[in-house]
């Protein structure tokens, strides 16, 4: 099933009077189930792709269709309702609000949608990532790897089909990437939904089902 | 509603701090309001209790009662038919039975009215004046000199003694304490002449300083007498607009600069919440909302605040002496609570300008 659509997509930016193409003209599609990473020097553009991916910036030209709905041309509105429930975000430096603890970060999406708060679902993701121990504290309690692993358990919350990933191994050690990594896999096979991972890190790349590389703007599939 | 309140129970030290300006600010804002109206009821308590909508003083006096007065006979033929009350009215400084230390002296105003008159004083202690050289007292002398019932006050311009029979409600006329009395004992000729002059001089009342009117009723005058409200004429006693454009400006300026103050802090705060309003944008939570947040933080900021403020008001006013001019009005607290409210979700309003300018691009760079 196709879940995201680039048909040549480029980016360009204007700095200090100078046009810089941050993307240059890229084409591919996603589909349900697949783990993809992203790799490539800083710089080269991986985070534009991501943003546009989650509907965060416009491209300048080309267009984005998300499950069959043009992304491009989409009003800011409906892109912030389109990531709220079809979109998730796990980044670097966690996607977690500081001063909620673990388990209000899930009461926060059921009070934004002014709906009944479903303990039972958050309660299963924090068991599953092995963190429901530490419902009851606040992120800067937790160690980096118990972090990480409550980002993912937000972001799975609203059951997203498309989960976006910007380093989440970047402040791990080893082990602790290994098993976000696999973690991750099995979430996207799992659940048939469609991982991109941005990412630094080349003992990632051996879980993921294709690798995409950007430099300088161009990307090119390497498997 | 959810996130105000989760982030003031995680970040209760930096909250408790904003709290406390907004404790300090508006106390110093309620207690400035307090003086303001104690000094303002100073001068003016006597004149609203005489229920007047007018006043008719001599031409000439400058709206001043001191220097107003009237022939009797004119002024009986010109009010006849409508609602009036004489009024004459002197100012003396005077001592407690006798004694002329500092504790005992005071600064008086003499109200003098007939005893039927609408501006008679209710009597709160003791009774009404029935015989002459006798009068009623305003409580705060009780209060601020311990004057009692029994004791005499011997005017020092005149050496008139008047007895003391009764008290009334508070009653002050340009910051000064009013005794009540009759019409004679209270006529310029009476102020000016000493027992030894003549024998009954204050029998003859020809003149009175002013007659107030009850009603709104068109007036017209034929001879030479001024007309004014009773406004009017309180704007016009001596120093009153001084003080009450002073009390007014400094309230006015505190309330501003102290919604500056916390608008400031909030901004900075929520300046510093910049990243955490990224990764909210980033997941799908709309500026709105945020920005909702941010207001309701503002509200149950000032709002408690504005409340420890107003208790704390009213804690001092019952350990300051009765000497100070302290009086709280609830409908002026309630007014200048709903402007610092007001004003400082004005304030706040540039946070939340600056949370719909958060870009969630720049969490992810």
């Amino acid at each position: 099933m196709e879940i995201m659509k680039f048909e040549q997509v480029y980016k360009n930016f204007i700095d200090n009077g100078e046009t810089i193409q941050a993307l240059k003209e890229t084409s591919f599609t996603l589909h349900a189930g697949e783990l993809v990473a992203i790799i490539g020097p800083s710089g080269s553009g991986k985070s534009t792709l991501l943003t546009m991916m989650g509907g965060l910036q416009r491209p300048t030209g080309g267009k984005i269709t998300f499950k069959g709905q043009a992304l491009d041309t989409m009003d800011e509105d409906k892109r912030n309702i389109l990531r709220f429930d079809e979109i998730g975000f796990i980044l670097q430096a966690s996607n977690l609000v500081p001063y909620l603890t673990i388990e209000e970060q899930f009461q926060l999406v059921d009070k934004f949608e002014k709906r009944k708060y479903d303990k039972a679902k958050s309660e299963e993701l924090m068991k599953k990532m092995d963190i429901l121990k530490r419902r009851n504290q606040y992120p800067s309690d937790l160690s980096g790897g118990e972090r990480q692993r409550a980002a993912i358990c937000r972001a799975l919350y609203t059951n997203p089909s498309l989960l976006l990933a910007d380093e989440p191994t970047a402040s791990l050690d080893s082990k602790k990437a290994m098993d976000v990594i696999k973690l991750m896999q099995e979430i996207t096979r799992n659940s048939n939904r469609t991982t991109v991972l941005v990412t630094h890190d080349d003992r990632l790349l051996d879980y993921c089902d294709r690798v995409f590389k950007i430099v300088d703007g161009i990307l090119t599939q390497e498997r | 509603m959810f996130l105000a309140l989760k982030e003031i129970k995680k970040e209760k030290g930096r909250f408790l701090l904003i709290i406390s300006i907004v404790v300090l600010i508006s106390y110093l804002v309620y207690f400035l309001l307090g003086l303001a109206y104690g000094l303002a009821l100073d001068n003016t308590t006597a004149i609203y209790r005489l229920q007047a909508k007018k006043i008719i003083l001599a031409d000439g006096s400058n709206k001043n009662i001191q220097s107003s007065l009237i022939e009797l006979e004119t002024l009986q033929q010109e009010l006849k038919g409508l609602d009036y009350s004489l009024i004459n009215l002197g100012r003396s400084s005077a001592y407690i039975n006798g004694q002329k230390d500092d504790r005992h002296t005071i600064s008086l105003v003499i109200i003098g009215s007939e005893s039927n008159a609408k501006i008679a004083p209710t009597i709160l202690e003791g009774r009404a004046v029935m015989q002459d050289n006798e009068a009623v007292a305003s409580i705060s002398l009780k209060h601020e000199k311990d004057l009692a019932i029994g004791d005499t006050i011997k005017i020092a311009m005149n050496e008139k003694e008047f007895k003391v029979v009764g008290f009334t409600s508070e009653a002050k006329y340009n910051t000064s304490s009013v005794i009540y009395t009759d019409l004679e004992n209270a006529s310029a000729a009476s102020m000016i002449f000493k027992a030894d002059d003549t024998k009954e001089p204050i029998k003859i009342l020809k003149r009175v300083s002013a007659a107030v009117i009850h009603t709104d009723e068109p007036i017209t005058l034929t001879s030479n007498l001024e007309i004014i409200s009773i406004q009017d004429f309180i704007n016009s006693i001596p120093g009153y607009q001084a003080q009450i454009l002073t009390f007014g400006l400094m309230i006015i300026f505190l309330v501003l600069i102290s919604s500056i103050v916390l608008g400031v802090f909030l901004y900075i705060i929520t300046i510093q919440k910049k990243q955490t309003f990224g990764i909210m944008k980033v997941q799908g939570i709309s500026s709105s909302y945020i920005s909702k947040s941010v207001l309701l933080q503002t509200l149950i900021v000032s709002v408690s605040g504005l409340f420890i403020g107003i208790s704390l008001t009213y804690i001092t006013q019952l350990f300051l002496p009765v000497r100070v001019p302290f009086k709280i009005d609830l409908l002026f607290i309630i007014a200048i609570t709903l402007l610092m409210i007001f004003t400082t979700i004005l304030g706040a309003l540039f946070s939340v300008k600056s949370v719909a300018k958060v870009d969630p691009l720049e969490v992810l760079n």
